[in-house]
């Protein structure tokens, strides 16, 4: 199976005033492609410290990341952002739509930012939007849309790229029953899709949607082999 | 890029106040600059008919320029030169030439009017050193007079009428050109001979004295000596062409750098006014900074989109000003303040446009 993440004793710790709070140590997991992954552990610990690390967003205390075989932090800030536009797709709990942006042009940025012309960029962002079921609210703006469909803008812009691995932060924690249950469907339609896809999440229903599961304990991940 | 114009629109007010008030500055700086070139295209014009060599010796103190038209009416003073100043005046190597002056207010027709007296054989080089003669010819005896343009306008004679000047009738033989600010007042004045305007007041000695100086710094300096060394005293004074051209000269350079000074703060307001708004974008933007660095935006290219807003704010103002610039500027100058404008703007949002290239991805999983 071909590896998309590796993580070799990845040790994180924050600066809490005078203390130093240690949050991950000496983590070790691999993710291969085409997998559906949750990590499902408590609130506070450390979840999306881990996303963060395994997103390219901020750099482990030590240890080595390694996306697609490459040593991700030896790359220099430029480098980071281009490979993290390109290869690496995010779904936020609190959506993160650019306010200002339609629909349509909040999936067509990360493309327009990788410098794909124009007018190819609106035709995926589209074709996006369609396989979403969001073609009619391709020129609304984010303030009007329900959360659901904030949501699934957020889905189709992550997938704008055609990134090789997707993370999703609580994707569902902003969401009512029925929206949360429609975003956890389309996540099983992108893994059945061969997408590669790691979800985080405190809640155990969700979690259970996975192929694998690991959970957060003494700082360390480790694989759960049922939740209960 | 799109989201550049989005995200100063959405801010509607604040984008609207940091646009008028860049407008405000270079509308400003614009007018200041082009009123200023106006200024000295008149006033090199005017010094041009000061006559620098022209000097006057005055009965009395006066350094200010804008008095001396007041002033300088010499019947009335209680001390005056002696017919021996005079002589030793025009042999003074630094003097060309040197004549009696005398200047009155006198009835004249129905009318108040100033009434200078300066030899027949002086007028020449005098009035004619200031002033053409529009027509007729200068006066040649004591009964003959040549009247300043506003003058003859208002009495509304010509060459051949004869006017009356206290009680005395004489013949208008010229009319002089009209040339604004002069030495010797031309426009306001009627000229007669010398001894026409002595024998009217009776006085033995000499009012005032005007002449042309070989140099004119070394005459008023010679002048001064001399009259200091004679008289140890403060009631006279030599003013040149040459020195009121000076002073008008501070003036207008006073008021330009006056006007240079208010456009600058305007200016410099404008910026800080860009460096809020931009810096007040960024601040708003946290969250969405951050996420559009998790979506592949490189630094680089987060300065450019804020940097860019700001030179967007710059450049709607510079081409809402265009039309009036070209009016107003040469090309150098308008080239120059463009310039000035734009890197103005670069400068006032790179500072924040710096800060939100620096806000971190991770912020945007943060919660909240
Ligand atoms: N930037 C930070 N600075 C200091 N402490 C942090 C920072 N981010 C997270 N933490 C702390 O690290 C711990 C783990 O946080 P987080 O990864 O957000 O957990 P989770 O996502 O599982 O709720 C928490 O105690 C949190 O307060
Ligand atoms: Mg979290």
């Amino acid at each position: 199976m071909e590896e998309i993440i590796r993580l070799e004793k990845v040790s994180k710790a924050y600066w809490d005033g005078e203390e130093l709070l240690e949050v991950l140590k000496d983590v070790d997991l691999v993710i291969y492609k085409g997998e559906f992954v949750a990590i499902v552990a408590p609130s506070g610990s450390g979840k999306s410290t881990l996303l963060n690390i395994m997103g390219l967003l901020d750099p482990p205390t030590s240890g080595k990341v390694y996306l697609k075989g490459k040593d991700a932090y030896a790359m220099d800030d430029e480098e980071l952002s281009l490979f993290r536009g390109k290869h690496i797709g995010f779904v936020f709990q609190s959506f993160n739509l650019i306010p200002e942006l339609t629909a349509l042009e909040n999936v067509t940025l990360p493309m327009e930012i990788m410098g794909m012309d124009e007018k190819k960029a609106r035709e995926r962002g589209i074709e996006l939007l369609r396989a979403l079921g969001l073609e009619d609210r391709a020129h609304f703006f984010p303030a009007q849309l329900s959360g659901g469909q904030k949501q699934r803008v957020a889905i189709a812009r992550a997938l704008a790229n055609k990134p090789d691995i997707i993370f999703a932060d609580e994707p569902t924690g902003n969401l009512d029953p029925d929206s949360a249950k429609e975003v956890l469907r389309i996540f099983e339609d992108l893994h059945s899709q061969g997408h590669t896809l790691v979800l985080v999440t405190h809640d155990h229903s969700i979690a259970r949607r996975a192929q694998r599961i690991y959970t957060i304990k003494d700082k360390r991940v480790v694989e759960l082999e049922s939740l209960d | 890029m799109n989201l550049l114009i989005r995200q100063l629109l959405h801010h509607k007010l604040r984008t609207a106040l940091a646009f008028a008030s860049v407008l405000i500055a270079t509308l400003f700086l614009v007018s200041v600059i082009g009123i200023s070139n106006i200024i000295q295209e008149r006033f090199v014009e005017s010094l041009n008919k000061l006559s620098p060599s022209l000097f006057m010796v005055l009965p009395f103190k006066s350094s200010n320029v804008l008095m001396l038209e007041r002033e300088a009416k010499t019947a009335l003073v209680l001390q005056m030169f002696s017919k021996s100043d005079l002589q030793r005046i025009s042999t003074l190597p630094s003097v060309k030439e040197a004549y009696p002056l005398i200047q009155l207010t006198l009835p004249v027709n129905e009318y108040q009017f100033s009434v200078t007296g300066i030899p027949a054989k002086g007028a020449p080089s005098v009035i004619l050193g200031s002033v053409d003669l529009a027509q007729g010819r200068l006066y040649k005896k004591k009964d003959e007079v040549v009247l300043g343009a506003l003058v003859a306008e208002e009495l509304d004679v010509r060459p051949g009428d004869n006017i009356n000047i206290n009680g005395k009738r004489v013949k208008v033989v010229g009319i002089l050109e009209r040339v604004g600010q002069s030495l010797i007042n031309a426009d306001n004045s009627i000229f007669a001979d010398y001894e026409l305007l002595r024998e009217m007041v009776d006085i033995k000695s000499v009012p005032a004295i005007i002449g042309i100086a070989r140099n004119t710094t070394q005459a008023t300096q010679d002048i001064l000596n001399y009259l200091d060394l004679k008289y140890h005293g403060d009631w006279y004074s030599v003013i040149s062409g040459e020195s009121i051209s000076e002073q008008l000269r501070a003036m207008t350079d006073i008021v330009k750098w006056f006007f240079w000074f208010i456009a600058a703060v305007t200016v410099i307001v404008s910026l800080v006014v860009i460096w809020n708004a931009i810096y007040t974008n960024v601040l708003d933007n946290y969250k969405n900074i951050a996420t559009l660095k998790v979506l592949g935006m490189t630094k680089k290219q987060v300065i450019a989109l804020y940097v860019g807003q700001g030179l967007v704010l710059v450049g709607a103002a510079l081409l809402i000003s265009l039309p009036l610039a070209l009016w107003l500027l040469s090309w150098e100058q308008l080239l120059g303040i463009y310039l000035l404008m734009v890197l103005g703007g670069i400068l006032a949002s790179y500072l924040p446009a710096k800060r939100a290239s620096e806000i971190p991805p991770a912020e945007a999983l943060r919660y909240g």
